[in-house]
């Protein structure tokens, strides 16, 4: 049922249009507030407990393999950086599984990704800055496309957007090991004077 | 006629009508209100552009209310504009009515609308774009307003697939309106709104003014968390041998303890089922399943804890199985579990 004609409808779609920020692609959503929620936690907490089971002891790098493994899976392969880990973790050992295949899978965006690619200098570089500081600009955003797993070759605003879900992942991941960590001390603190006196 | 038909009406035909029958259904019915009824839907504008000009106006022109534009999207009520109805207006020569193709303005009303034929596939072109805000701005006179046509985004969001996709940028007073300077504030839009939430997730940004620097505090917190990671690891490393894994119910209970619990069958089919997966198919298979089994999971988060607490030992001995197939991707597992797999999907 369509109401009364009313300048209402105008600020509805401009406002929605504002957040999008007139991308062309799906707004840019509050990667906090996604890693933040209580049942993304005790999604992780329960996959990374499986991942520490599987481990075959008490080596960091497994620990944190697994850890990371966990994390990208509670991701749910949305991310780039998400599917990066996981098939990091798929083509160590034996054939190299489609890496390429794989990442291009659950794109949810439209991928222009030739046009991306060829304007990266530009729209990295023409829109940060202007002069010399492009180039500041631009190492800085290499840089963080190593760190970010799975983002060498990302054009700006991809890489961004996969920089704000990765901080916001490894926010949370740091946190539920902490407290795992914590809560597995304390455990095992409370515990064990108890067994030796049993065994006494 | 069209025009006494009640206003709200036709927002609800022209969101039934699809495209391709609107000829034929124009032919027998001339400006009936079922005859708009039997058009059919949504996006299909270019069906709009082959109707005779009388019964295109007739359609994108109701007298009273709402817009031309719901003959586009699957009608969101907000989204027809108003201030259009009355008068959009036609541009007669051609190039300016390719321009109105492809840009959404609109020149001054006129009071009486000339229907020759270009004028109206020119306003069923532009009158689909869902231009509630670039009639309200035409209105308002602004000179040299110019926008690229939008992607699509209806409220409904998923109606069309036919309309092309383009970047909506609103050019504003005073600011250069060629279509480069057009798609590099978009880009620069689209760049600047990922860095505000970035400095709003990275802490001890909001001071920092510059993009450099803030970059700077983005791959210094990166880099630290990631050190909290190893450091947390090599920590859990050594508490993990002499822990039998027992308390863990409390763990979760606390870590995530206003989670709904749902009613879950087969949360552990799911686990046991999908980790041997990974390892036979490729990628793709890898994340529709790993998608099923997030779903499953989320669904029923609180459940799977209990549930492996009760199995115990028979659980977890096949657990520890076929974990090891999820990190060290172990491609001996047998394709037999996709029968599993496909239950999986049809109870998820």
């Amino acid at each position: 049922m369509i109401s009364s004609p009313s300048p209402s409808p105008s600020p509805s779609p401009s406002s929605s249009r504002t957040p999008k920020g007139g991308s062309a692609t799906p707004p840019p959503r509050n990667q906090a507030s996604k890693w933040r929620s209580g049942a993304v936690r005790g999604v992780y907490g329960r996959r990374l407990l499986d991942a520490l089971r599987a481990t075959g002891g008490g080596q960091p790098r497994a620990v944190k393999a697994a850890a990371d493994s966990a994390l990208a899976l509670t991701a749910r392969g949305q991310t780039r950086w998400s599917r990066a880990i996981l098939l990091a973790g798929a083509a160590c050992s034996r054939r190299r599984v489609l890496v390429k295949a794989g990442g291009k899978v659950r794109r949810r965006r439209r991928p222009p990704l030739p046009v991306q690619a060829r304007d990266n200098a530009a729209a990295a570089a023409l829109l940060k800055g202007k002069g010399k500081e492009k180039d500041k600009v631009q190492e800085r955003l290499r840089v963080l496309g190593r760190l970010v797993p799975g983002c060498r070759k990302l054009p700006a605003p991809a890489l961004l957007e996969e920089a704000a879900d990765y901080v916001a992942a490894l926010q949370m991941q740091v946190s539920a090991m902490r407290a795992l960590t914590d809560a597995l001390a304390a455990a095992q603190l409370s515990s064990s004077p108890a067994d030796a006196e049993a065994g006494r | 006629m069209r025009h006494a038909s009640p206003p709200q009406e036709l927002p609800a035909a022209a969101a039934a009508a699809s495209g391709g029958e609107i000829q034929a259904a124009l032919a027998p019915a001339t400006a009936s209100s079922t005859a708009a009824g039997t058009r059919g839907g949504g996006g299909s504008f270019t069906a709009l552009l082959g109707l005779p000009t009388s019964q295109a106006m007739e359609l994108l022109l109701p007298r009273t209310a709402p817009p031309p534009a719901l003959a586009l999207a699957p009608a969101p009520a907000p989204a027809p504009a108003p201030a259009a109805a009355p008068t959009p207006t036609f541009p007669s020569d051609p190039h300016l009515v390719d321009r109105a193709v492809r840009f959404s303005t609109f020149a001054p009303p006129s009071p009486s609308p000339p229907p020759p034929p270009p004028p109206a596939a020119a306003a069923a072109a532009n009158a689909g774009k869902r231009k509630a805000e670039p009639i309200d701005r035409a209105s308002k006179g602004k000179a040299a307003k110019k926008g690229k046509t939008a992607e699509e985004k209806p409220a409904g969001g998923d109606g069309d697939d036919e309309k092309p996709a383009y970047v909506h940028v609103r050019a504003r007073r005073g600011q250069a309106t060629d279509s480069h300077s057009l798609a590099e504030r978009a880009r620069r839009e689209k760049v600047n709104a990922r860095m505000e939430l970035l400095k709003e997730l990275v802490p001890g940004c909001s001071k920092v003014s510059g993009t450099a620097l803030v970059l700077d505090e983005i791959i210094n917190h990166v880099q630290s968390l990631q050190r909290q990671v190893e450091y947390l690891s090599m920590r859990l490393a050594a508490v993990n041998p002499r822990v039998d894994f027992g308390g863990l119910d409390s763990f979760l209970t606390t870590e995530c303890g206003r989670i709904a619990g749902f009613n879950c069958k087969n949360g552990i089919d799911l686990e046991q089922v999908t980790w041997p997966e990974m390892g036979v198919h490729g990628a793709r298979q890898l994340m529709q399943l790993q998608q099923q089994f997030w779903h499953g999971d989320l669904a029923h988060p609180h459940q799977v804890a209990s549930q492996w607490e009760k199995r115990g030992d028979g659980h977890l001995p096949v657990f520890s199985n076929s974990n090891p197939s999820l990190f060290g991707y172990d491609l001996t597992s047998s394709g037999t579990q996709q029968t599993p797999a496909t239950k999986l999907k049809t109870e998820l």
